[in-house]
């Protein structure tokens, strides 16, 4: 019996995103999350004693430029070395994307297999055969799935693939495969990379899985991150594959439902409880949370237009009640009114006329982004692309448009 | 909507006060109250009664918060009221009119058409503040005209401050050409933090060059350390060769030398120390060997002159029994005396005792008596007949501890058996006592009496609540309701008869009324039709007239085709005459040609005229034709307009008979409508008058039937209260009470026969509870004599008990329990006397016996080894004493003399040993130098130092050789000796130096070499350590993307603010554009009022940026003001007009909402408020206002200046906790 370590998408050195620097923020617990959940990992194999360790592409992020983080890696594997324990892995298109992998210099228990073509490693003392092929280029469109070897018979066959299988949200459709062409293979493991969230897609016979990444790196990654931990027995089954959490800042958006709620405190006590229910299940890692409040609530007006005021009141509470293990990276404000400023209520009333125009803006892409440019084209021209997030678009004009009627009405009727 | 009552249940100062607001059509209601008057707490009454009452609020210092409630009464525009009460607390604070009844939130927005109280403060509140803050606010807008009516429009003051805090917070974010905003200083921190990830980034390429650069440094120092170390061994050995050459030239010396001194005996080391060692032990035994000789002769004589008793030490044993034996009898001698006194005084007590106690048993023998207290005791005697004696009687009265105990305890027994006897004695004269008073008080009670039916009829009368009160209250209703009732039907208009025939006349229905309005509308509609189409045909036909003038006037008349047609038709005729006149050959007769020739009254008939005529005409038909065609289109023009003026003509005509008609269908309609409502022998008013008749009516006999039911309901009532006051009556009399006036209220008679009831119950308790203590006492009392029975018996038990145990003691049975316990006492007395003197008795004995004993020891012991002393035997001699301590002197001299003799004979026993080792050690030591001089091959011992000497010079030179090889082995560093030898010896020593100069110069050019390959290895290794994957790269990453998220954050906030001050800007234009004209009327003429004619009113200008401002009118119309050239005072007015325009617009097209004004009257002068208070009079027509008010002069102003219909005062009591507020009109 023996026991591999199955892993993938490191993205070492990837920077954590989204997170807005305030006092009291957890800066540098957050700092270098991907390397020290590079070292859980090492750490994990050498503790398990596993036989070996998979890594299924996408080491670095295609364009970080740093040849440290190459370095980092290599003394990682060092430490594998010294524990007797090989390391087989096959490069992603980030890794095919980034120069520093073929510039590094490997330590020598760490095999990567052929870019040319799918290749067969063996280790003799458990019976393995290891099959994978790296990313020659950052965009293989090809099924590689379809001319990786058949099974080796007498042994333990693990097929390394980074693949989107047969597409997966928010990834690129890259070495697509069906879920057939793998099983048709008849190995007993599929190790896949390339998706960043936990799938088991099959079990047994095989098993086919992605592990996702190995640390959460913005918003959109959520949940606990980590690596699978499979053993085999003397028949060369899997006898189990078992998740361990290696992250070390877990992200994780709350949903809170402001509803019924007769302002901005009990709002902010509402989310004081709810965190409360949430640390335990983070272990003691650090945690970058969302906050997403919805609702319709009589604290909408305040919420909305004194936002900085609330966000910041959500953050003390996170101090307060999560130490210091707690970054509010966001708060997203998007509650409702309990009831609309119709024009019926407001007679013809100057806020009527506002309401009125609000409403048809609304209503009218067109307008709404003429207005939109002629307000911030001195700021858009100024920012770089990847902050401009929307802001010529009528849909993020309109979620804008939303908070500005609460915002003008709070403050022109403030006494 | 209207407010028609407010009810300061509890609040503030005010307590049950109630302002009545329903008066007037809708009504200025002025609420005027001096300072202390609770203006103020009634103006926040009347809000928080609509809102909500604060969690923190100011009025509660006379009702605590629990208490505070306030009442409110509105009235919807369809006619709907709504009765509420206030109450402060967190929810359910809306309750209905009973106080209790939760009301459903948002009961109050649906009759404020869903105002929120910020949205009513803004737009339907005006308070003093407000005017000058949005004078002010109008002053510092510089007159930009949206942002005013804006402002105004919805009350909203704060604008300016809201837009000038929106372009605060963006430009606190963000400037298009600055550098320090916040979202400009954090894209220059980004761009800053790019340019710091790109430089602390390593790329790969330096790494390789560094790591190449390291490893051929590495390789090169390893061949220059191998050459370095290959020409040191070279220069070493060289070295060594030198050195070892001097050394192989000794060593042959040495050799030499060795050879010389022939065979030789090699001694060991120790051989020279050994030798005299035993020389120097072999001197000394000889001479020990003589010195014990002597010794031990001298011990001897002195062992011979030292003479032991050795009897005496025989005898040592004895000796020391004797020692022990006479201390014992010196203590002995001196306790004996004290002894013996004891003895006799433990007597005399014992014999003091029992006669005292026991006389009778010592009776009988007086000597004996004196005999024991006087005479000592002799000396010898073992028995003594007198203590016997009194040992005996004491015998008899000792007592076992069981004896003692019985008494003891039978004592105690008595004491408790006594004291119950006297307990129970007690309890039995008490409980006798108190069963004689309850039977006594029990006979003086008053016979029972039977109370039922009083009790029902009670229980009846107060089923019916309070009779009383509910009759008043029902009597007061009732009258309430008769007046109301007669009031409104004497309110209603053009009805004069009474009430009854009102119910009963049958009037006509809505239906028929909305008929008739909709008929009358649609003959007014028609009729206004008609006119209308009248004046345009009127006008078409003037325009047709003037068309036609016109085309006179330009051209003349305007030929026709019917002209034309005429003329054709004369010559055509003309022609025919003349042709048949020339066929027939006959003029024509003049009757025909009459008309067709000139002249025509006398015409001429002759071909000729004939000819003319017919020339003419023909003349005449082309000229016609020919203007045809030339003025085809005036023509044309004069064909439409005559056509028009025809129309035209034909349209008034019918026109006019439609109106006729349509007054005839008016008419009848009137008759018919007035026949409708003749039977009520009414004129009716327009339909939509009657209407409101008609509800006025059904209201009315609404409260009539109210009425109706109202006075069944107090005849049912007075009915009951006649009937409960019969039965009380009766039933109280029948139980003895004095009768009843019939006018006692029924309560007072309530209360009578509550507390006759409740008299005679409480005596019934009474009896009960007396023959229920007597039956108790009763038991009580048997139970306490038994106990005293059994006491008895056990007291007789006691006494047989007491006789028995007091008899040892020789006691009578009677005796008392403390002259026992005395007896017992000196009994236990006597028996310690007797058991002293017992004790003192054996200790003498024993004294005597051991005395005699020793004077035996000591005599024994004399016989044995002291004949010469023979001590006396006699008891009490000091003989024994002496002889014992002489014989003890002489042991002690026999034991000090044996010591000191053993002494000597251990000093001779040493001595010998001595002699006898002496012996041993001097053949031992002779042995050892024989052994020496074989060793040494000597024949004497005198030559054995010689033979040393050669021994000694041998072993060096052995050694020198020894070492010389070591040296030279150790010079040649393993290499084989021979070898290393032979290269020495052919060494050239002349050449050495040189050789060795040459491989130093190579060493230190390879030591250069390698220091400087060593630093280039050195800073290689530096560097790449630096590159040992640092993570510089990726902090500076992560602090680039927390700035881009701090942007996104900003970016965002500034966006929304943008979008806000935008929205907010294109709002008011918009406002502007639609509100501009009517507010701006209205506002305008307002203006001109309020300031009193100082201004003639508004007008709207534009300024240097084409913005549109408004602009003060002075009187002339010429003669502007630019807003901000307006006074303060101005300006308030100003924001008043036009607030109160917004509001007049507002109400053209909305239900009324009440406008509630504070003292916004304080700094107008009287003029002005007379103007402020008309415009607001006016106002008032549409909608209610309630006017609050600290100042009289406002009151006697609105009173001066108010049509009274309209004009509402209400007096807060200045008084103290307010309890009525005066109202008049």
């Amino acid at each position: 019996m023996f026991r591999f370590l199955h892993a993938a998408d490191i993205h070492l050195d990837s920077p954590q995103r989204g997170l807005d620097r305030y006092e009291g923020a957890p800066v540098v617990e957050c700092r270098g999350a991907t390397r020290r959940a590079l070292e859980n990992l090492v750490g994990l194999a050498l503790a398990e004693r596993v036989a070996f360790v998979a890594i299924v592409g996408d080491l670095y992020d295609g364009d970080w430029p740093d040849y440290n983080t190459g370095l980092f890696f290599g003394k990682q594997m060092v430490r594998l070395r010294d524990g007797g324990i090989p390391v087989f892995m096959i490069r992603g298109n980030h890794d095919a994307a980034n120069k520093m992998t073929k510039d590094l210099k490997l330590v020598d228990n760490v095999h990567v297999l052929s870019s040319q073509q799918a290749e067969t490693l063996v280790l003799e003392d458990q019976g393995v055969a290891i099959h994978g092929q790296s990313f020659p280029t950052q965009a293989v469109l090809t099924n590689l799935a379809r001319s990786y070897p058949a099974r080796r018979k007498g042994y333990f066959n693990l097929g390394l693939l980074h693949t989107c299988v047969d597409g997966r949200e928010g990834h690129e459709p890259y070495a697509p495969c069906s879920l057939a062409d793998l099983r048709a293979r008849e190995y007993g493991y599929w190790a896949l990379g390339h998706v960043h969230t936990r799938e088991i897609l099959y079990r047994d016979d095989p098993w086919i899985v992605f592990p996702g990444n190995l640390q959460g790196r913005h918003a959109r990654e959520p949940g606990a991150k980590g690596c699978m931990l499979v053993t085999v027995d003397d028949h060369h089954d899997v006898v189990s594959a078992e998740t361990r959490w290696l992250d070390v800042v877990r992200w994780e958006t709350c949903q809170l439902d402001a509803r019924g709620a007769c302002d901005g405190d009990e709002v902010v006590a509402r989310f004081r409880a709810r965190l409360i229910q949430l640390l335990p299940c983070c272990d003691d890692r650090l945690l970058a949370l969302r906050v997403d409040v919805r609702g319709a609530t009589e604290a909408h007006a305040s919420l909305t237009s004194h936002a900085t005021h609330w966000t910041s009141e959500f953050r003390q509470a996170a101090l307060d009640t999560g130490a210091c293990r707690v970054w509010i990276e966001k708060v997203l404000l998007r509650t409702s009114p309990q009831r609309s400023l119709t024009e019926d209520i407001l007679g013809d009333a100057p806020l009527a006329e506002l309401a009125a125009l609000l409403d048809e803006l609304r209503g009218d892409d067109a307008r709404l982004v003429a207005l939109g440019t002629r307000a911030l084209d001195d700021l858009t021209r100024k920012l770089p692309p990847d902050l401009l997030d929307g802001l010529d678009s009528p849909q993020r004009l309109r979620g804008l448009l939303d908070q500005v009627g609460p915002l003008l009405f709070e403050r022109l009727l403030k006494q | 909507m209207k407010i028609l009552e407010l009810a300061l249940h509890a609040f503030g100062p005010f307590t049950d006060a109630v302002l009545d607001l329903s008066a007037g059509q809708e009504g200025l209601h002025l609420i005027y109250g001096p300072n202390e008057a609770g203006k103020s707490s009634a103006l926040r009454a009347l809000r928080q009664a609509l809102f909500g009452i604060p969690a923190q609020s100011s009025d509660s210092f006379v009702h605590p918060y629990s208490k505070m409630r306030i009442g409110l009464t509105l009235r919807a525009d369809d006619g709907c009221t709504l009765q509420l009460i206030r109450r402060k607390g967190n929810r359910n604070t809306l309750l209905g009119a009973d106080g209790t009844t939760p009301l459903a939130n948002g009961t109050v927005e649906r009759f404020l058409g869903g105002l929120t109280e910020a949205e009513f403060k803004s737009r339907f509140a005006l308070d003093h503040e407000e005017l000058i803050q949005g004078g002010k606010a109008i002053l510092q807008g510089g007159g930009e005209l949206g942002a005013v009516l804006f402002q105004a429009g919805g009350g909203l003051k704060n604008l300016v401050e809201v837009r000038r805090e929106l372009d605060r917070e963006l430009d606190e974010l963000f400037r298009p050409g600055g550098s320090k905003r916040r979202i400009n200083a954090g894209l220059s921190e980004l761009k800053e933090a790019n340019e710091a990830k790109r430089n602390a980034a390593l790329h790969s390429s330096k790494w390789l060059e560094h790591d190449t650069a390291r490893r051929e440094a590495s390789t090169r120092l390893a061949e220059v350390e191998l050459r370095l170390s290959e020409k040191h061994a070279a220069k070493r050995r060289l070295e060594r060769l030198g050195e070892a050459l001097p050394l192989l030239t000794r060593q042959r010396t040495s050799e030499q030398e060795l050879a010389q001194l022939g065979d030789v005996a090699l001694l060991s080391e120790p051989f020279q120390k050994t030798r005299l060692e035993a020389q120097v032990r072999r001197d000394a035994a000889r001479a020990a060997r003589e010195g014990t000789g002597e010794a031990i002769a001298r011990l001897d004589r002195q062992i011979a002159e030292l003479v032991v008793d050795e009897d005496l030490l025989a005898e040592a044993d004895a000796i020391e029994r004797l020692r022990e034996g006479l201390a014992a009898d010196r203590k002995a001698r001196r306790a004996l005396p004290g002894e013996e006194a004891n003895l006799r005084q433990a007597l005399a007590g014992a014999h003091d005792l029992l006669a005292e106690s026991w006389p009778h048993l010592l009776s009988g023998s007086r000597e004996a008596e004196e005999q024991v207290v006087g005479e000592p005791i002799p000396g010898g005697a073992n028995v003594d007949p007198r203590l016997d004696r009194v040992l005996k009687v004491g015998e008899q009265l000792r007592l076992t501890r069981a004896q003692k105990a019985a008494i003891a305890n039978l004592a105690g027994e008595r004491t408790r058996l006594a004291a119950e006897r006297a307990q129970t004695s007690a309890r039995i004269s008490e409980l006798a006592g108190q069963l004689d008073d309850a039977t006594a008080e029990l006979g003086r009670l008053a016979p029972p009496t039977a109370t039922g039916p009083l009790d029902v009829a009670l229980r009846q009368a107060r089923d019916q609540g309070d009779l009383d009160r509910i009759l008043e209250a029902g009597r007061n209703r009732l009258a309430v309701a008769e007046n109301e009732a007669a009031r409104a039907l004497a309110q209603l208009p053009l009805w004069t008869g009474p009430l009854e025939t009102l119910e009963r006349a049958c009037v006509p229905t809505v239906e028929t009324i909305d008929r008739f309005e909709a008929e009358f509308a649609r003959i007014g509609t028609e009729q206004e039709q008609l006119r209308t189409e009248r004046r345009s045909t009127v006008a078409e036909q003037a325009e047709a007239d003037g068309a036609l003038e016109q085309l006179r006037q330009i051209a003349g008349t305007v030929p026709t085709q019917d002209d034309l047609v005429q003329v054709r038709a004369l010559r055509d005729r003309l022609w025919r005459l003349i042709r048949r006149a020339w066929e027939s050959n006959c003029l024509p007769a003049p009757d025909d040609v009459g008309s067709l020739l000139e002249p025509r009254q006398a015409p001429i008939i002759s071909p000729g005229s004939l000819a003319d005529a017919f020339e003419r005409l023909e003349s005449q038909a082309d000229s016609h034709a020919d203007r045809l065609r030339r003025e085809a289109s005036r023509v044309a023009q004069h064909a439409a307009a005559l056509a028009s003026l025809h129309k035209a003509r034909q349209r008034l005509d019918f026109l006019e008979i439609q109106e006729k008609e349509l007054l005839q269908r008016a008419e009848a309609t009137r008759s018919r409508w007035a026949t409708t409502w003749a039977n009520l022998g009414l004129d009716p008013l327009s339909p939509r008058e009657m209407r409101g008749w008609l509800q006025l009516r059904k209201d009315l006999l609404k409260q009539a039937a109210e009425l109706q039911d109202l006075r069944t309901e107090q005849k049912g009532l007075e009915g009951k209260h006649v009937l409960h006051h019969q039965r009380l009556s009766q039933c109280l009399q029948a139980l003895g009470c004095p009768s009843c006036p019939s006018d006692e209220s029924l309560t007072a008679l309530r209360d009578r026969a509550e507390a006759e009831l409740k008299r005679l119950a409480e005596l019934e308790i009474k009896r009960n509870r007396l023959i229920e203590s007597v039956s108790k006492l009763k038991r009580q009392l048997e139970t306490a004599r038994a106990q005293d029975l059994v006491v008895e018996q056990r007291l007789e038990t006691w006494r047989g008990q007491w006789a028995v145990a007091v008899a040892p003691l020789s006691l009578a049975p009677d005796v008392t329990i403390e002259e026992a316990a005395e007896v017992v006492n000196q009994a236990t007395d006597l028996q310690s006397r007797i058991k002293e003197a017992r004790d003192s008795q054996r200790r003498i004995a024993v004294f005597r016996q051991e005395a005699a004993q020793f004077a035996g020891d000591v005599r024994n012991l004399c016989q044995r080894v002291a004949s010469d002393l023979n001590p006396d035997a006699s008891p009490g001699s000091s003989s024994v004493e002496i002889a014992a301590g002489e014989l003890l002197q002489r042991f002690r001299i026999a034991q000090e003399t044996s010591t000191a003799k053993q002494a000597l004979i251990r000093q001779r026993e040493s001595e010998l040993t001595s002699a006898r080792n002496a012996e041993q050690s001097l053949s031992e030591a002779s042995l050892q130098l024989a052994a020496l001089c074989q060793e040494a091959r000597c024949a004497l011992v005198d030559d054995l130092p010689r033979a040393e000497q050669r021994s000694r010079d041998a072993l060096e030179l052995r050694d020198r050789l020894k070492v010389l090889d070591e040296q030279i082995q150790q010079l040649g560093a393993g290499e084989p000796f021979d070898a290393f030898r032979q290269a020495a010896l052919a060494l050239d020593l002349d050449r050495l130096p040189d050789q060795l100069q040459a491989l130093a110069d190579e060493i230190s050019q390879l030591d250069a070499d390698r220091g400087e390959l060593n630093q280039v290895l050195g800073r290689e290794q530096q560097v790449l350590r630096q590159m040992d994957g640092s993570s510089r790269a990726a902090e500076v990453a992560e602090q680039a993307e927390e700035l881009k998220a701090r942007l996104a954050v900003d970016v965002g906030e500034y966006a929304r603010l943008r979008l806000a001050a935008v929205v907010l800007h294109e709002a008011i234009d918009r406002y502007r554009q639609r509100s501009q004209g009517p507010v701006l009327d209205r506002a305008s003429g307002l203006f001109a009022q309020l300031t009193l004619g100082s201004f003639n009113g508004l007008k709207v200008d534009y300024d240097d940026h084409d913005q549109a401002v408004l602009r003060a009118v002075r009187p002339g119309g010429t003669e502007t003001v630019g807003i901000a050239g307006l006074s303060e005072g101005s300006a308030d007015q100003l924001y008043l007009a036009l607030r109160l325009a917004s509001l007049g617009t507002y109400l053209e097209s909305h239900e009324p909402i009440p406008l509630v004004v504070d003292d916004i009257l304080i700094q107008f002068d009287d003029d002005r408020a007379t103007a402020a208070l008309r415009a607001l009079a006016e106002l008032s027509r549409r909608t209610q206002i309630v006017l609050f008010s600290h100042h009289e002069h406002v009151c006697r102003l609105a009173q001066a200046c108010v049509d009274p219909d309209r004009l509402l005062v209400h007096r807060l009591s200045g008084r103290a906790r307010a309890k009525v507020i005066e109202a008049s009109s």
